[in-house]
C-alpha cells in the first residue's frame, strides 16, 4: 500500500512550479516535438477491469 | 479510480467563435457536480476534423486562467470520466472526427507561480485516463509531451494517420499563441 501511495504521489501529484513571469518568454513552437506515437496501452491489465469508453 | 459514473452531459448549443477565436464552431456542454458546481465542457472544432476538448468551472467563466485554476474539490476523476464520455457522444455524429486535449499547466495566482509546461500535472492525469479509457481499434494515440496534450488521430479517416499528426501539430502551431494561450 505504501508503494502504491509513492507511486500515486509521483506520477500525478507531483507539481513542477516556476515565476509565473518566465511563461511569457517561453516560444513553444520551438519545444514542441514532432509527436510519439503511443501503440498499445501500457495497463493491458487494467483494461481487463475498466471499461472502454471507446474501443 | 476511473470505475464510478460521469455526471449527467446536458448539451446547451452549438456556438460560433468570437473575434478572438480560431475554431470553426464549438458543441457546448454542461454537467453539475455532486456538489451542484457547474461546469462547462467544449468540443471546438478546427480544420482537419478535429475536435479541442476544453472544460471549466463555470464561476471562473471570467478569470484569465480559467483553464488552469485548480478548484481542490476532491471530484477530479469524475470530472475527467464525464469529460471522456463525450468523446462516445461526438463520433455518433461526428464519426471521422480526431481529437486533441491539452493539460493546462496550473497557475497559482496568489504566489505568482506557474506549473512547467512539459509534462504537467494535468496531462499526467489526462494521457493515464486515456491510455486507459480509450482503446486501439478507433483511434491512433499521439503524445506531445513537451507541451503536455494528447492526440487522438481516428482511423475511418482513411488518411496517412502521420501525416494527419503533422497536419494538425502545423495547424494549431499556427493558430495558438502559445506563449499565452496554451
Amino acid at each position: 500500500m505504501k508503494t502504491q501511495i509513492k507511486v500515486r504521489k509521483e506520477k500525478f501529484e507531483k507539481i513542477s512550479w516556476e515565476p509565473i513571469s518566465q511563461k511569457k518568454s517561453i516560444d513553444l513552437k520551438t519545444l514542441v516535438g514532432s509527436g510519439r506515437e503511443v501503440k498499445q496501452s501500457s495497463y493491458p491489465s487494467l483494461q481487463n477491469y475498466y471499461s472502454l469508453l471507446v474501443p | 479510480m476511473f470505475d464510478s459514473q460521469p455526471y449527467k452531459l446536458i448539451y446547451v448549443q452549438k456556438s460560433s467563435p468570437h473575434k478572438d477565436e480560431d475554431f470553426l464552431f464549438a458543441e457546448i456542454f454542461k454537467f453539475f457536480t455532486d456538489k451542484k458546481i457547474k461546469y462547462i465542457l467544449k468540443a471546438e472544432f478546427y480544420p482537419e476534423n478535429v475536435f479541442a476538448i476544453k472544460y471549466y468551472a463555470a464561476y471562473q467563466r471570467k478569470l484569465e486562467y480559467k483553464y488552469h485554476i485548480k478548484t481542490n474539490n476532491g471530484n477530479a476523476h469524475k470530472i475527467i470520466l464525464t469529460c471522456g464520455s463525450l468523446l462516445p457522444l461526438m463520433l455518433k455524429r461526428f464519426p471521422e472526427a480526431s481529437f486533441a486535449i491539452n493539460g493546462a499547466f496550473s497557475v497559482d495566482s496568489q504566489n505568482e507561480l506557474a506549473e512547467k509546461i512539459d509534462k504537467n500535472q494535468r496531462y499526467r492525469i489526462y494521457s493515464f485516463f486515456i491510455d486507459l479509457k480509450v482503446g486501439r481499434k478507433t483511434f491512433q494515440h499521439f503524445v506531445f509531451e513537451e507541451v503536455s496534450s494528447y492526440l487522438l488521430i481516428n482511423k475511418l479517416d482513411n488518411t496517412d494517420s502521420i501525416k494527419k499528426k503533422d497536419r494538425i501539430r502545423k495547424m494549431f502551431l499556427s493558430l495558438y499563441n502559445f506563449e499565452a494561450d496554451i
